[in-house]
């Protein structure tokens, strides 16, 4: 009998220490050493997705460029080999979904014009490769949005600013020049009198390039929160919030004698070009580009003015965009998960002056003021971008569905006069609280 | 391999037709059993079998028949025989009997079907390219040069119009200055298409009213390998226009092929550059929309008509 039980507590111990051991084993596999060396004497390949954007006649040299920067990777290890795919960027968002549900995603992720930073488990967060006193150095809008969860999940590239453009001749304001506008912002407030004060019949004094997502997103950045949920996937859109956001487009097309904003403006561009019109925007940073030429083409000496802040912080638009890092389900190891942060940190290093090339995108890091001061102060203040993330949700595509599916069809019902304004608030807030997702 | 069962059927085809003609000048009695002997028509069911099949075989060797080869005498293989009956003069009745099958064996020999057959090109996406200023026409297949043709195109005052086409016509008896073969273009602003001519001097120069004309022996060859729907891209220098109009999806013109033109220019794929303002070419303008921040409506307003440099 006594032999029996010893036999049989022998064997409870044997199991039990043979489980534990095994989980230890899984647990470490699973928890990333961001001490870890790169193995000279080991081969690594590393996979990397980078999105690839529509970009009219320059698709091919933002292709090699990229190879480009991701050569100078490669030749200071001749072990670790680097598989690029530029992957058309309708269909990244979707391949990452399909990559991330198969447990295979890449090890580097880049999405050139999205700014959603967290997809999930399978995503190493890269803060634990940045030191405190790096972490310290970045702007701390450029920190937020690369946060999700109170992690670092990626690296900041560049910024994107959505801005105005003002013809300072037609453009009536009161005290400040368009000028001083360009460095020190301007509110609402002030946006909708310098409008009113600048109409002028058949010369407007706003045109708008469109009424839809762009103005929700502009008008939602200007309360400093871009994104309806905090880094942490808490709602941060109240229903004063939305109704703000609401009232700020009432008071907009209130504006007597405006022409309706409400409706496809199938001339602003040219509007603007022939000095009719005193404002234009929102604009991107492509349409900025080629606007800023075409207005001096044509003798005007437009001015940059920042998207105008509903508070008195004096928040702006500007959104970024950061290189990410994966692991995959069947983990390839501490020394593979370095060599791919040690990637990602060459690329988000390189890749801001890429996407400034090709996206007029503002490089992240780099003194950079494009269309000169003080107009390239409006155009790139990062510290005047809200310290706050710009996306929210850890599935791929979370965001921006449920915005294009729910958020921007309700502004539109709303601006296009088939919502009253607390319709839309309601109806957004509710759909806001419906929305869950997994926290992380 | 392929060739060689191609002569082989051809061979067949021409000794059943020998024999066939023996049989009927001696009076033979014509065998029941001989399936090959039958008169092919339309009929209800369908006449199936290997003659048919060989039929279009021919058929579609001389242009004719540009279906897929089944063996189903259907209403498109009468189609195809009625109009190779009007070529050789033969009454029209879209049967196949003892005349029209000595038709076909002449028309075998005097065009040199084996040469033809011989000649025949590889399997492949098949086009045509036309260079308007090297005045020739290529033969692409799989988008490699299979054969060039030297051609006329049009004259200063009339220039050849320039885009992506595809043939919908193909004719065998237009004659006089069209010579022996025509195949029209989709073109939607006039009558425009590849054919051949009775002023050979003219090819390789500026001369025609627009159309591509080609020496009768070249069209006589190009014929038969060009289908319907093949696709025929004549390419130049095109006059910039200038468009002072809104455009959108259903639209057909010089207008509308001018914003396809600039939008490939700028990067954009608005698919065929052929004037028609359809799906392809909506889906190009949304994109431009998007890629500029503007509504995406996919219409041609007077902004894309400026971004795109051509508003008047």
């Amino acid at each position: 009998m006594l032999r029996r039980l010893l036999l049989f507590l022998l064997a409870v111990v044997v199991i039990g220490t043979a489980l534990y051991a095994l989980r230890s084993r899984m647990i470490r596999e699973y928890c990333i050493n961001p001490q870890a060396k790169i193995d000279p004497k080991q081969d690594y390949t590393l996979k990397v997705w980078i999105g690839k954007p529509v970009l009219p006649n320059t698709a091919g040299s933002y292709v090699s460029d990229i190879e480009d920067l991701v050569a100078t990777y490669t030749s200071n290890y001749t072990n670790i080999t680097v598989e690029t795919y530029f992957i058309p960027q309708l269909q990244l968002e979707a391949k990452l979904a399909e990559a991330i549900k198969g447990g295979d995603p890449p090890d580097i992720y880049f999405n050139p014009i999205s700014s959603q930073v967290f997809f999930g488990e399978l995503q190493v967060p890269f803060g634990l490769y940045v030191s405190k006193e790096q972490a310290a150095s970045w702007l701390p809008p450029a920190m937020a949005q690369a946060s999700a969860n109170g992690k670092i999940y990626g690296y900041p590239t560049a910024f994107y600013s959505r801005v105005f453009m003002a013809n300072p001749a037609r453009l009536t304001i009161e005290r400040v020049t368009s000028e001083q506008l360009a460095t020190m912002g301007w509110t609402w407030e002030q946006f909708y009198t310098a409008v009113e004060k600048s109409n002028q019949p058949g010369k407007p004094g706003l045109v708008l390039t469109n009424y839809g997502d762009p103005v929700l997103r502009a008008i939602a950045a200007s309360t400093g929160k871009p994104a309806p949920f905090d880094d942490s996937g808490r709602l941060l859109w109240s229903e004063s919030d939305i109704a703000n956001i609401a009232e700020i487009w009432h008071r907009l097309s209130s504006i007597q004698g405006l022409p309706a904003l409400n409706v496809v403006n199938e001339d602003c561009l040219i509007q603007f070009i022939q000095g009719k019109a005193a404002l234009i925007g929102p604009l991107n940073p492509q349409l900025t580009v080629w606007l800023w030429n075409e207005a001096h083409r044509k003798g005007l000496d437009p001015v940059l003015l920042p998207v105008p802040s509903a508070t008195e912080d004096q928040f702006t638009d500007l959104s970024a965009t950061s290189v990410l890092v994966f692991r995959q389900v069947s983990y390839q190891g501490h020394s593979h998960t370095k060599a791919a942060a040690e990637l990602a940190r060459h690329l988000g290093e390189g890749l801001g002056p890429i996407l400034s090339k090709h996206l007029a995108a503002i490089p992240y890091g780099e003194s950079y003021l494009p269309f000169g001061a003080p107009t390239g102060q409006a155009y790139s203040d990062i510290l005047r971008a809200a310290v706050a993330p710009y996306s929210y949700g850890p599935a791929p595509g979370v965001a921006n569905n449920h915005w294009a599916e729910v958020i921007n069809p309700l502004w539109l019902g709303y601006v296009t006069g088939k919502k009253t304004a607390g319709e839309f608030t309601s109806q957004l807030y509710t759909s806001l609280h419906n929305l869950a997702y997994a926290q992380p | 391999m392929r060739r060689k069962v191609l002569i082989l059927l051809v061979a067949i085809l021409l000794l059943t037709a020998n024999a066939y003609s023996i049989n009927e000048a001696a009076g033979a009695i014509k065998c029941n059993c001989d399936e090959r002997s039958r008169v092919l028509k339309l009929t209800s069911p369908y006449m199936s079998g290997d003659d048919v099949e060989d039929l279009q075989l021919i058929l579609r060797k001389l242009g004719f028949f540009n279906a897929d080869v089944t063996g189903v005498f259907g209403p498109v293989t009468l189609a195809a025989v009625k109009e190779f009956q009007q070529w050789v003069n033969v009454d029209s009745v879209g049967e196949v009997g003892p005349k029209t099958q000595a038709a076909l064996t002449t028309a075998i020999t005097e065009h040199s079907l084996v040469s033809a057959l011989l000649a025949a090109p590889p399997d492949g996406d098949l086009r045509l390219v036309i260079d308007v200023d090297k005045r020739t026409l290529t033969v692409l297949i799989d988008n490699k040069p299979y054969k060039t043709f030297p051609c006329a195109v049009g004259k200063t005052s009339t220039k050849s119009p320039i885009g992506d086409w595809a043939i919908i016509q193909k004719s065998t008896n237009w004659g006089g200055g069209f010579g022996t073969r025509w195949m029209g273009l989709n073109v939607p602003w006039g009558i425009f298409g590849i054919h051949g001519t009775n002023k050979p001097s003219s090819i390789g120069t500026t001369a025609s009213g627009g159309c591509i004309r080609m020496f009768n022996r070249d069209v006589e060859q190009l014929y038969p390998l060009v289908k319907m729907g093949t696709r025929v891209s004549i390419v130049g220098p095109y006059p910039k226009i200038k468009v002072n109009q809104q455009l959108s999806k259903g639209q057909t013109g010089h207008e509308v092929q001018q914003v396809q033109l600039s939008l490939r220019d700028a990067g954009f794929s608005p698919g065929f550059t052929d004037g028609r303002f359809g799906n392809d070419t909506e889906q190009a303008i949304k994109q431009m929309q998007e890629f500029y921040g503007l509504m995406a409506t996919g219409k041609v307003d007077f902004n894309i008509l400026n971004l795109l440099r051509i508003k008047r």
